[in-house]
């Protein structure tokens, strides 16, 4: 069987259209929220937050249980998304008190979160390659509910990240400067740690609550490397998460690989080879010639010898040099504004 | 206290009390700014001068007192018209993590507590922003690349993206070459033309000394100078004539806004204002 006829199998496979569909949704949406993450200094949100979704995976197998579901796992998503929620929005409380002792308050939740879902899932029933599955990913069991639900999920996330991008983006880049503006900052904070537990809890099927965190970052870190503004970094994050999601996917189905850490290991392969290219790029860089507006700006105030001044705007003409400090060697001009 | 024409101060500050942690930082402020005035705070490290317009910009809690912005009480975040603020801190916050452009910073400056998602003409707005500091060119450039008066620069546009009806900066002096200082003292100086009021933070009025109405130094956390007497009620001082370009932008702005009538034409050769 040539690769060709191997590659058309995979698509004609229902599960594998299933799961390919989960890995672009999910590759899409996860590095928006990853790029306001890191723009905060807060990349390891995911990752804290991914240990406590855990726990909440294994409620939902309690609960699973407890109610007879036909499948074991059948509440472990919505479990997720409860738990991811309830973690993410401990971490604000914490993290807007500012404490000393935050770090401590953190860890302490994260590893609660790894050892409560590992402690209920045993109690539930459930066993190691369950267990693995969640912790490494595994889209090997998905439904055309687990399609929804994601698709769902994958709106929510888009919609916020990128219908509330100037709003998000002043309140990651500078939140005194937000909140000065009168930016409803505290809400904006728990719509970012919300978003981003769904986030997790989106991304959990496909590469696991331990490396969730990944897929929201990596393809952060290797657009930083190469995107001029915040804009292009979230869309070509956004682009490149899709890539390695679904390319990472597919080489799982040719090798009995785990997709969490295929799909990891390949985002930080793209970012190694772009760290690499990215000095031969750059190269060409050329010397910036002076910018002609702020040569004019500065001639408004004499500041810039020998720069013309009938460039001066006529309404600035009042002003014509600096009186303390002012350079001995700046040329005089009219101050009257009849001159 | 309203003025004459029925209008607030731009800030009203009455008995304000600020704590942080177990330091009393401010103790008893009542501080009237009146529309239209330039004020300078001065004073030493440790007097409380930032804490003070911090306090006013909603950054830190009045342990005790009232603050008023247009008449709002600042507790009610919601009533207080936020729109009409503008401010500009002493550098650049934010941790040079990604590449951010210094049209996007500026942009930030169009929202407020009512404006999540700024207009369809956020960019030109922003270009136009930073072609009042000179920066128009550098619009896409990375703003973390920017030296230290560029930065400020662009921190400035971002504030008068706002049409700010108050300015309130901090510490603009510090850090940067002459040519930038004197190129701010311009920008401030336009500003006050169109009647805005600026509330400046300052150790030393330096080459911004020609534009300052009045000056209020704190010391330990108190006022302890403030020469408002010698302007109090702001009477237009006689034969004086409001500077032509500045009415116009009045006009443009669609305001009623007049400059201050203690703004005279300034001549930073001489630190004068005279009667244009």
């Amino acid at each position: 069987m040539t690769f060709l006829d191997t590659l058309l199998s995979m698509l004609s496979s229902e599960l594998m259209q299933r799961a390919l569909l989960i890995a672009g949704l999910v590759g899409v949406s996860a590095p928006v929220i990853g790029t306001y993450l890191v723009q905060r200094r807060l990349a390891l949100l995911g990752d804290g937050i991914g240990h406590v979704a855990l726990t909440g995976v294994a409620m939902g197998w309690l609960a699973g249980a407890a109610a007879g579901t036909a499948s074991a796992d059948a509440l472990a998503v919505p479990g997720a998304v409860a738990a991811a929620i309830i973690g993410a929005l401990l971490i604000e409380f914490v993290r807007d008190r500012g404490r000393t002792s935050a770090d401590v308050a953190l860890a302490m939740l994260f590893y609660g979160g790894i050892a409560g879902g590992v402690l209920l899932i045993g109690l539930a029933g459930g066993t190691a390659a369950n267990l693995t599955g969640y912790l490494f990913g595994s889209i090997s069991t998905v439904d055309s509910l687990d399609v929804w639900l994601s698709a769902g999920l994958a709106v929510f996330i888009l919609g916020v990240g990128l219908g509330l991008r100037p709003a998000l983006f002043a309140l990651c880049y500078d939140e005194e400067f937000a909140r000065a503006s009168g930016l409803p900052v505290r809400a904006l904070n728990i719509l970012v740690a919300v978003t981003a537990a769904l986030t997790v809890a989106i991304s959990m099927r496909v590469v696991g609550v331990l490396l969730v965190s990944a897929l929201m970052i990596v393809p952060v870190a290797v657009a930083q490397l190469i995107a001029p503004s915040f804009r292009a970094t979230m869309g070509v994050a956004m682009v490149l998460g899709g890539i390695v999601c679904v390319v990472g996917l597919s080489i799982t189905y040719f090798h009995a690989l785990s997709p969490g850490a295929t799909i990891t290991v390949l985002a930080i392969t793209l970012y190694a080879g772009v760290a690499v290219i990215r000095p031969l790029l750059h190269r060409r860089r050329h010397l910036r010639r002076p910018d002609p507006q702020h040569l004019q700006h500065l001639s408004r105030v004499g500041a810039v010898r020998g720069y013309p001044a009938d460039t001066r705007a006529d309404g600035h003409a009042r002003v014509a040099s600096a009186s303390r400090g002012a350079r001995s060697d700046a040329p005089r001009r009219n101050t009257s504004r009849s001159a | 206290m309203r003025d004459r024409a029925g209008r607030h101060p731009a800030v009203q500050i009455d008995g304000l009390h600020v704590e942080l942690g177990a330091n009393s930082v401010l103790e008893g402020i009542d501080l009237e700014v009146a529309d239209g005035q330039t004020l300078a705070l001065l004073g030493a490290n440790g007097s409380g001068k930032t804490t003070l317009v911090r306090a006013v910009l909603g950054l830190v809690p009045a342990t005790r007192g009232r603050i008023a912005v247009y008449g709002a009480d600042l507790v009610m975040r919601r009533a207080v018209p936020w729109s009409r603020l503008g401010y500009v801190p002493q550098r650049v916050n934010a941790q040079p993590v990604m590449s951010v452009t210094a049209e996007e910073v500026v942009a930030a400056g169009l929202l407020d507590h009512r404006r999540l998602v700024p207009g369809s003409h956020a960019r030109e707005r922003a270009q136009d922003a930073l072609g009042q500091v000179g920066l128009r060119e550098r619009s896409r450039d990375n703003v973390h690349l920017f030296s230290g008066g560029q930065q400020q620069r662009v921190l400035i546009a971002r504030a008068l993206i706002r049409r700010p009806d108050l300015l309130i900066i901090d510490e603009p002096l510090s850090g940067i070459d002459h040519d930038s200082q004197t190129a701010l003292a311009v920008t401030l100086s336009d500003l006050q033309a169109r009647g805005t009021t600026i509330i400046v933070v300052l150790h030393d009025p330096g080459v911004l000394a020609p534009l300052i109405h009045r000056t209020v130094v704190l010391d330990h956390g108190r006022v302890r100078h403030d020469d408002a007497a010698g302007i109090e009620g702001f009477p237009p001082r006689a034969g004086s004539t409001l500077p032509s370009d500045a009415s116009d932008d009045a006009r443009v702005r669609g305001t009623d806004r007049a400059p201050h009538p203690d703004h005279h034409a300034l001549d930073l050769t001489t630190g004068r204002r005279g009667s244009s």
